[in-house]
């Protein structure tokens, strides 16, 4: 049993979120051309939804008085989230085959079954419904963020069925602490990712400063942290560029999950043990 | 028996109030099926609608009222 730590951890108790992570940043890794159509998908929507949020932030106390101006955008905002699920749920997909085969993904899991789509969108729908009416309690849309996340990844297999879709949701939360450890690591990540994606601008800005012609006081102020569009831009980029690693530990979570309930991880873990011996 | 046939009591299969025989209730339950197929479809499609409709309000709403207080 010498040198086969890696392989116990299958069926060890160390499954703990910085292994999510490893797992899921190893999953990226591989990924490359979904992760590209994970952001292609999920840009229309952000940009939607930065825009909605650097409206809010200059009507201030006024934007109750500008409900149908509001509404629109933020229906805008959800048809375009509706095409960035498909995108989420083939990323899911690709990710699922890269933790089970060390083989490249086919392009034939872009073809999401319609069934698959079907319990992923609705579930998503019943997460972002409650996410907005509970924002202002601000501990609730935080759990939201996770659910929205294991929904990607759990929900898709229970079909078009509300209430079979909602249970396997509710399977795949697992071990609670895990999913917090995760959520604060990737808090921090997010404000890493926020002033590293700041300084890389900053940093082209005063690269560009030197050009002939540019108008760098123009851009300065633009490109700086009191206009709130960047502000939100910013953070949204940020978010953006995580979340194919979120996505993907996420999914090392339910697949751990799944492996441990159905006794698949002693399984290979027995396999191992056989094609070594 | 919807076929005629005399079946024993343990190979029939009651459904509704009307015993089935083996062939009878495939013949009937490849005939609900797709009807129930349907119907889960129809219920999420509403499901969905209602869900879309609340999620748009709820977002303005919120979106909203948190500008305001912010």
């Amino acid at each position: 049993m010498v040198g086969s730590a890696v392989r116990e951890d299958v069926v060890s108790g160390r499954e703990g979120a910085l292994r999510l992570i490893d797992d899921g940043a190893d999953a990226v890794g591989r990924l490359a051309a979904w992760t590209g159509l994970l952001w292609i998908t999920a840009l229309p929507s952000r940009f939607l939804f930065a825009l909605l949020f650097a409206r809010l932030v200059e009507l201030g106390p006024e934007a109750t008085q500008y409900a149908d101006f509001l509404r629109r955008l933020a229906y805008s905002t959800l048809l375009a989230w509706l095409v960035s699920l498909w995108g989420r749920q083939a990323f899911v997909r690709a990710c699922r085959h890269t933790l089970e085969s060390d083989r490249p993904p086919p392009p034939s899991l872009l073809r999401v079954p319609a069934r698959e789509l079907a319990g992923y969108l609705v579930v998503a729908l019943f997460v972002e419904a409650l996410f907005w009416t509970l924002l202002l309690t601000l501990v609730a849309p935080v759990a939201l963020l996770v659910a929205a996340g294991l929904a990607a990844a759990a929900s898709g297999r229970a079909g078009p069925n509300p209430l079979d879709a909602l249970r396997e949701l509710g399977r795949s939360v697992g071990p609670a602490m895990r999913l917090v450890r995760l959520l604060v690591a990737f808090a921090v990540a997010l404000a890493f990712a926020t002033v590293n994606l700041h300084l890389f601008f900053r940093l082209g800005l005063w690269l560009a400063s030197g050009v002939a012609g540019l108008d760098a006081a123009g851009w300065n102020s633009v490109l700086g942290w009191r206009n709130p569009l960047y502000r939100v831009l910013i953070v949204t980029g940020a978010a953006l560029l995580l979340e194919p690693f979120w996505l993907a530990a996420l999914t090392v979570h339910v697949e751990l999950l799944r492996a441990r309930s159905s006794g698949d991880d002693l399984r290979r873990w027995f396999a191992e043990l056989r094609s070594r011996a | 028996m919807s076929c005629r046939k005399v079946v024993c009591q343990e190979c029939a299969t009651t459904w509704d109030g009307v015993n089935y025989c083996r062939p009878c209730l495939a013949k009937r339950g490849a005939l609900a099926t797709p009807r129930a197929r349907i119907g889960a479809w129809v219920g999420w499609a509403v499901m969905c609608a209602i869900l879309f409709a609340l999620a748009g309000r709820t977002m303005a709403w919120s979106a909203a009222l948190f500008a305001r207080m912010w």
